[in-house]
């Protein structure tokens, strides 16, 4: 039996081998040849802020994972770095064919639409462009909540300091809304369509989502900028807004399934029922072995004297 | 040895004192042959502990238990012990209840098997856990919720039970070797001297002997099915294929009492041989016997059919997986075997006279109970490997389920530790009950304490 | 009120059950209950100084003292099996998704010091008919409301707190293996051998919430990765995953947040649009680990089999 295993073994490892294709990556690193006609296709979206902000929301939710933030290819899993000459050398349209296809741990995007397919190509080519963090400019957010009216508006101002070291409104701007979850990345959107700054670094949007905060209802609102010239910022303020959290799911007090602290009664009394009732009968029968002894003493004791 | 003593060396009418003689004389002498025994006995649970040390060195993965057959020989063990042990009950209670007084020369066998099956019961389990160093958290923090809790309660209370009732009967006889087995070593004397509790058969101590095994007979009746109920519930209560029956309970009831009376059949035979109790253990007890057997064996095939053909004729997704296996898969030559040779095979040859000789269903006996085991593997095994979820990324032989050196080393001497409590009980206490057979003869002389126990309570 | 937390007003009713139960268990042992008993009644008439919680000298009577089996556990053990209030763990995870990376089994055997077969999370290989298409499907526990394992555990090892985790205490289990025969799911594993440990490694304070370091002769299974829910991390598998499977949040909250993407969307919204569902209901489970259908899948399918060499265990 332990024979045949051991054939069995060594099989499967020569198998594993032949077929490890898929843990070790090595034909993720092939050339991956795309057709004349394919490469030859031309980028028909434009190389704008908005064109490279949407693609960096895309890339963030789809590519980062395994491309890695900056497109090194180092994310959860070793992939193709996205920002050598060979990468560049190739088309939009080699690209575009890679991304739309796929190939073995590479996924292919063709459902999503072909529009947000260049904008990511467009960000994915600005990420070569070392942007050095120096490089960006600060800016400071600040959010106010406005209950009047009956009306929950909440309002985020985004400024910065200019050379002249005056603190200046930054117009134009996009700035996210959401809500802080426990999980420090999970931050679920509120007012999800974009919003961008008036003249005077204002924002103001309507608050109408229903949302589950805390024991007392806080939330924690978090408004945010992501902006290819800017330092990342954020600020977090809380709120009650939100509907108080219940705390507790638990309908049932005493459960078969839950610790000895809360045994079901029924399951108490006839356990401990029938565990006495049995243990008292045999008690009895001992006192009675008990008595058969001592009559013995007494029937020795009798004849001894 | 070689020549059997028949019965026309014994008068037809035996006094009192010639039965106390028969059932007395095999504790006299201790055979070389005896002594043999248990040393064999002893080595074999000397092999099963070196190799359960090994086991708790190394950990429970040298059986060949793994996540998908997560429980194994030694549950198998304990349920097959748990079947045994309930002998005691049905011979010493259902019997005594019913009036059914030819079994009471056998009821002491069955006592002795009881004790012996319920003791390795409770090693069984305790073998079988992983942590057997914790056992003191089952007191500390049991959780009144789980079966194994009220496995646990059972098994120690019809430990106890069984205990008292083996004894019960036996202080009268115990006194009659306090003052017959004058030329015992002294520790034996001693042994007699304390147990038999100054017994003189004074009229009050026969009531109060009466009134305790009464009361103790009619105890025993609840503990014992509640230990196999709880038993099967420890299968029964996961919702799983093949255990998650709603007859489990009575199901291995019927099988325990199968199981018990094969070995009370065997006991007889040997004891019968090897004590020259022909004239106590005739052959009208073995007759009788095996017709209990086969009327047990006839309750069982019913459960039988109903635990397998409802599922079989549904064919539910893993049902009909499982019962495939069991019927034409790998587990089939086992499970035929099991069914025709330790269950169909013995109810139709028991039909016949013949074969409820002593010989004959010796042999039967043999199977039903090797039949009984093996069904308890069955019962076991095969159903853990039908879980809900395919079973994948394992090692490969997590898929099947084969009993390591040690797994068998550990059975067996739990099976010597069953035998070596018998035999030593069988070595300081006469296997046939002294005062109950005189009794049943009709040649009772040993309530001559009687009339002292009435002057005495005149004086009071 | 949290039923699972220590709460000192129920020091009397717990004593009250401690006592049943101890009553059960005492019989087996012997007289002792009949001793401990005495020991509360008898007054004796002398004064024992004590200290109290809120920091009180106080005198009773030594009759009125009540020794409160205080369980001797570790503060980790404490904190563990305390859970984060106001929580309810939740975990979707999106068949359409998975491409059997199995980043999330390699993870979790990395952190739960476990031996490939015996990662918490399994990532099977299934098809539901013959003419259905093969899918992946990663099964960790599912934390069911209603847990067979947990009811049938005579040590209260394995437990449910609070917040919904099904933990396991390897320092109190017995290793009867009882659990694993009552959890439909395959989402136990045991210690068969001793896991290999330098000594330094063995003697690490055990933490429940990451059930290291691993004990043999015990059972190990999905924690959530409780002890990075506490810090306000996603779990292990989840984060790992790079294709984004795996949606794990609170219900109570209604948020789940994906942990590839880190993309956060409101739970019910989630599981109603997409026809979420949870596995063998039927069974009375409440299982708290839902799926996403595997429907549009776009990776390419790759027999199980191929894997197996990882888990091949080296037999002592």
């Amino acid at each position: 039996m332990k024979m045949k295993r051991n054939i069995l073994v060594t099989a499967a490892l020569g198998v594993a081998f032949l077929y490890s294709g898929l843990l070790a990556n090595a034909q993720d690193f092939a050339p991956w040849p795309v057709p004349d006609e394919a490469a030859a296709v031309e980028n028909p979206v434009a190389l704008t802020k908005e064109s490279l902000q949407a693609g960096k929301s895309l890339f963030d939710l789809q590519c980062k994972a395994c491309h890695g933030e900056s497109g090194k290819g180092d994310g959860l899993i070793k992939s193709a770095n996205l920002t050598t000459p060979e990468f560049l050398a190739q088309t939009d349209g080699a690209i575009h064919y890679k991304i739309y296809h796929g190939r073995g741990v590479m996924p292919g995007f063709s459902t999503l639409p072909d529009e947000q397919l260049w904008d990511v190509i467009n960000y994915v080519r600005s990420l070569s462009m070392v942007r050095d963090s120096a490089d960006l400019k600060d800016a400071t957010i600040s959010l106010y909540f406005n209950d009047a009216e009956g009306q929950r508006e909440l309002t985020a101002k985004v400024e910065e300091t200019n050379a002249e070291g005056e603190v200046v409104p930054v117009a134009g701007m996009k700035v996210n809304f959401a809500v802080q979850t426990h999980f420090v990345l999970g931050q679920l959107p509120v007012v999800p369509a974009d919003h961008y700054t008036n003249e005077n670094g204002m924002v103001t949007v309507v608050f109408n989502d229903t949302l589950i905060g805390d024991g007392e209802g806080m939330l924690q609102v978090v408004a945010s900028i992501q902006d290819m010239e800017y330092k990342p910022a954020q600020v977090t303020e809380a709120v009650g807004w939100g509907v108080p959290n219940p705390q507790d799911y638990w309908t049932e007090r005493r459960a078969l399934w839950k610790n000895n602290d809360y045994v079901p009664i029924w399951l108490l009394i006839s356990f401990t029922g029938s565990a006495l009732a049995i243990w008292l009968t045999i008690v009895y029968v001992a006192l009675l072995v008990r008595k058969i002894k001592l009559e013995g003493d007494r029937y020795e004791n009798d004849v001894n004297t | 040895m070689s020549t059997p003593v028949t019965t026309s060396t014994l008068p037809q009418a035996p006094t009192f004192e010639q039965v106390r003689e028969d059932l007395i004389r095999p504790l006299h002498k201790n055979t070389f042959a005896n002594k043999l025994w248990i040393r064999f006995l002893i080595v074999i649970i000397i092999l099963g502990a070196i190799a359960y040390s090994h086991q708790l060195i190394k950990g429970l993965g040298v059986t060949d238990m793994r996540d998908y057959s997560a429980w194994g020989v030694y549950i198998a063990n304990f349920v097959f012990w748990v079947a045994v042990s309930l002998i005691g009950s049905l011979i010493s209670s259902i019997l005594k209840l019913l009036h059914q007084n030819w079994s009471n020369p056998l009821s002491r066998i069955a006592e002795m098997i009881a004790l012996g099956a319920i003791t390795m019961a409770a090693a069984s389990i305790v073998i079988d856990m992983g942590r057997p160093d914790r056992l003191q958290n089952v007191v500390l923090h049991g959780r009144l919720q789980s079966p194994i809790l009220w496995d646990f309660f059972v098994v120690n209370t019809y430990l106890v039970i069984s205990i008292i009732l083996l004894y019960l009967p036996l202080i009268p006889d115990i006194a009659i070797l306090r003052d017959r087995m004058t030329d015992s070593p002294p520790w034996q004397r001693k042994l007699y001297k304390a147990l038999s509790l100054g017994w003189h058969g004074t009229q009050e101590q026969w009531r109060l002997l009466r009134r305790s095994m009464i009361v103790m007979i009619i105890l025993i009746l609840p503990v014992a099915f509640s230990i196999h109920t709880v038993t099967s519930w420890l299968f029964a209560v996961n919702s799983r294929t093949g255990w998650h029956s709603t007859i489990f309970g009575p199901y291995f009831i019927a099988g325990a009492f199968v199981a018990g009376s094969a070995a009370v059949i065997i006991a007889m035979y040997v004891f019968r041989k090897r004590h020259k109790l022909q004239q106590y253990i005739t052959d009208r007890h073995f007759n009788m016997m095996n017709k209990l057997l086969v009327l047990t064996m006839l309750l069982y095939l019913y459960f039988n059919i109903n635990e397998y053909l409802v599922p079989g004729y549904t064919w539910q997704r893993l049902d009909g997986e499982h019962l495939r296996e069991l019927f034409l898969g790998h587990q089939a030559p086992l499970f035929w075997l099991t069914q025709i040779l330790g269950l169909v095979a013995p109810i139709v040859l028991l039909l016949f006279r013949r074969m409820r000789k002593p010989l004959p269903s010796l042999i039967i006996s043999i199977f039903v109970l090797l039949g009984a085991w093996m069904k308890r593997m069955l019962i076991v095994i095969p159903t853990q490997f039908h879980p809900e979820f395919p079973i994948q990324n394992v090692p490969k032989h997590f898929l099947e389920y084969i009993p390591t050196y040690t797994e068998y080393v550990i059975s067996a001497a739990t099976l010597a530790g069953a035998m070596l409590i018998i035999t030593l009980l069988v070595r300081v206490f006469p296997v046939v009950p002294i005062w109950e057979e005189a009794h049943d003869r009709g040649i009772n002389k040993i309530f001559k304490a009687e009339k002292t126990s009435n002057i005495h309570e005149n004086e009071a | 009120m949290k039923d699972q937390q220590h709460n000192p007003t129920n020091d009397s009713r717990r004593n009250f059950l401690k006592q049943a139960a101890l009553l059960g268990a005492g019989v087996v042992a012997g007289a002792g209950v009949l001793t401990s008993c005495s020991n509360h009644l008898a007054s004796s008439g002398e004064k024992t100084k004590l200290l109290t919680a809120t920091g009180e000298l106080v005198e009773v009577d030594p009759s009125q003292i009540k020794r409160v089996r205080k369980e001797k556990l570790t503060e980790l053990q404490e904190r563990g099996r305390e859970g984060l209030t106001g929580h309810h763990w939740t975990w979707v995870i999106d068949l359409a998704k998975c491409k059997n990376a199995r980043k999330c089994m390699d993870d979790c055997v990395g952190a739960h010091e476990l031996k490939p077969y015996q990662s918490h999370i399994n990532v099977l290989q299934m098809q539901d008919s013959k003419s259905g298409a093969p899918y992946y499907m990663p099964t960790p526990c599912f934390h069911c409301d209603n847990p067979p394992c947990t009811k049938v555990c005579p040590v209260n090892a394995t437990f449910k707190r609070s917040d919904g985790i099904v933990l396991i205490d390897n320092l109190r289990c017995i290793g009867c293996r009882f659990c694993i025969a009552a959890c439909p799911y395959s989402a136990r594993r045991f210690q068969w051998f001793e896991p290999d440990y330098t000594e330094e490694q063995k003697n690490r304070v055990y933490d429940v919430e990451l059930n290291v370091p691993q004990k043999k002769g015990t059972i190990t299974k999905c924690l959530m990765s409780a002890d990075r829910l506490r810090i306000g991390k996603l779990p292990y598998c989840v984060s790992a995953c790079p294709n984004g499977v795996y949606w794990f949040g609170d219900k109570l909250e209604d948020t789940v947040t994906n942990g590839t993407t880190h993309e956060t969307v409101k739970f019910s919204e989630l599981i109603r649009d997409n026809a979420g569902y949870t596995y063998f209901e039927d069974l009375g489970t409440k299982p708290q680990v839902y799926y996403l259908p595997p429907k549009n899948r776009t990776s390419p399918y790759v027999p199980v089999d191929k894997f197996q060499e990882k888990y091949e265990e080296k037999r002592g």
